[in-house]
């Protein structure tokens, strides 16, 4: 037994190593849910305590920027609501004229980003905002140039956002004014594609892409990005893709909006604003 | 130095990862301030504490992707190790020297973890490796050799 721990005690750095890569093998050999759920305990075993620093850190670090841009933005935005106010009285009228139906309201839910990865590929964003918000997962997350991710998971206070560049990450869209719809997701070198395009189809390098409202999560008409150039398939020629700019720049995101189940969200939540219109109208001006 | 000067200085640069990592970025370059702290413990302390660093390290890198989780934590567990094991075999007490360490290190920590990232897809993996990568490592260790500089702070490899 004392050559035992003899033995152990003069090779410890190499069993250590050994036991290490061991930990390491064993969690990528894990099913995707299993590393998910590991990924995401780690997250908060290892990271939460310096996120809060950090993310306290960079709110006082831009606060006073921020409050400056604020009130630019606040006086500008006053005067156009002034203008908006009568335009909305003169619509109501005219609505009531048409007799359209009142829909439901949607609400956006303002949450700031408090971790945006570690890594040069990172696919994630952790948001302030969780469930006693009003957040549930598989909600769409946007920002006013246009997708951003959805929600994944989520917790009491914070919630896991999945990005458009994550390797899993599928939405249905099509190019805004045209019928051809096809499949956007990452793509080689972690860039934007769409997948799927026929190869008789209309679109063209430019056209603007927006979410489809198929698949039940994206609403119709969420911008998320341009097309640069079309290619074929590399393993089917039968197909096109094509190379697509994001809409959102996602190093410059530091808040985001969720789009939340109304009936989820409580009357003291941070609500952004209530849209009456359906969420096409918002973006696809005329 | 002290192991609490190096626990510090290593505190400061996890911060400091996490506050100005997108900040810190040329383009689409970025450095790897996880691999810098992996290297330098590694080469003061040893492959015990390199591998312990790399892992934990790479751990916290990967708690952000859910498909290759225990990626990072392997490869830089592997560099914290190798770093630790080298350190008396080369001339290891001169800035030069470390700053080529860093610059291989992120070579090689590209060249698996981009070897396993594009083995799922079509991706361009030469085009990662062989353009970006270089660029990233040579970042990564200018990088390096400015915070040696900062804290003018030579690593002194201790005698067997």
């Amino acid at each position: 037994m004392y050559k035992f721990f003899t033995f152990l005690w003069e090779h410890r750095q190499n069993l250590l190593f050994l036991l290490l890569v061991l930990i390491s093998l064993s969690a990528l050999s894990l099913s995707s849910q299993r590393r998910f759920y590991l990924a995401r305990r780690v997250n908060r075993a290892i990271l939460a305590p310096f996120q809060m620093v950090v993310a306290q850190v960079d709110y006082f670090l831009h606060l006073k920027k921020e409050n400056e841009k604020l009130r630019k933005s606040n006086f500008l935005l006053n005067l156009k609501l002034y203008r908006l106010e009568e335009v909305r009285k003169q619509n109501e009228r005219l609505k009531e004229l048409l007799e359209f139906s009142r829909r439901s309201p949607v609400y956006f839910i303002a949450s700031r980003v408090i971790s945006g990865g570690l890594g040069e590929k990172a696919h994630v964003f952790i948001i302030d905002k969780g469930s006693q918000d009003g957040l549930t997962p598989n909600l769409p997350v946007l920002v006013p140039e246009g997708l951003v991710g959805k929600t994944v998971e989520v917790d009491a206070s914070q919630t896991l956002v999945q990005l458009y560049s994550h390797p899993e990450f599928r939405v249905s869209a099509k190019p805004r004014g045209k019928d051809d719809r096809a499949i956007v997701g990452s793509g080689p070198n972690n860039e934007m594609y769409m997948f799927n395009i026929p190869l008789r189809n209309q679109l063209e390098p430019g056209d603007l892409i927006v979410s489809s409202g198929m698949g039940g999560i994206f609403p119709k008409g969420i911008p998320v990005g341009r097309i640069i150039k079309l290619e074929e398939e590399e393993e089917m020629r039968i197909k096109m893709r094509a190379k697509m700019e994001p809409a959102v720049d996602l190093n410059k995101v530091s808040e985001v909006f969720v789009l939340a189940d109304t009936l989820l969200v409580s009357p003291g939540s941070d609500l952004i604003f209530e849209a009456t219109d359906s969420l096409t109208q918002l973006w696809e001006r005329p | 130095m002290s192991n609490l000067k190096l626990v510090s200085y290593a505190l400061a640069l996890f911060f400091i990862h996490l506050l100005f990592y997108q900040h810190l970025a040329l383009g689409e370059i970025y450095p790897d301030l996880f691999l810098i702290l992996v290297v330098f413990t590694g080469l003061y302390k040893g492959p015990e504490a390199g591998s312990v660093a790399g892992f934990f390290c790479g751990l916290a890198q990967d708690s952000f992707s859910f498909t290759f989780f225990g990626l990072h934590a392997l490869i830089k567990t592997i560099i914290g190790f190798s770093t630790g094991k080298i350190r008396h075999g080369i001339y290891s007490n001169n800035y030069l020297v470390q700053g080529v360490i860093i610059f291989v290190a992120k070579l090689l920590h590209d060249i698996l973890y981009y070897g396993v990232y594009f083995s799922q897809g079509s991706g361009s993996y030469l085009h990662q490796i062989t353009i970006r990568t270089p660029l990233a490592a040579a970042y990564t260790c200018l990088l390096g050799l400015g915070i040696l500089l900062l804290i003018n702070f030579r690593i002194r490899i201790p005698s067997r």
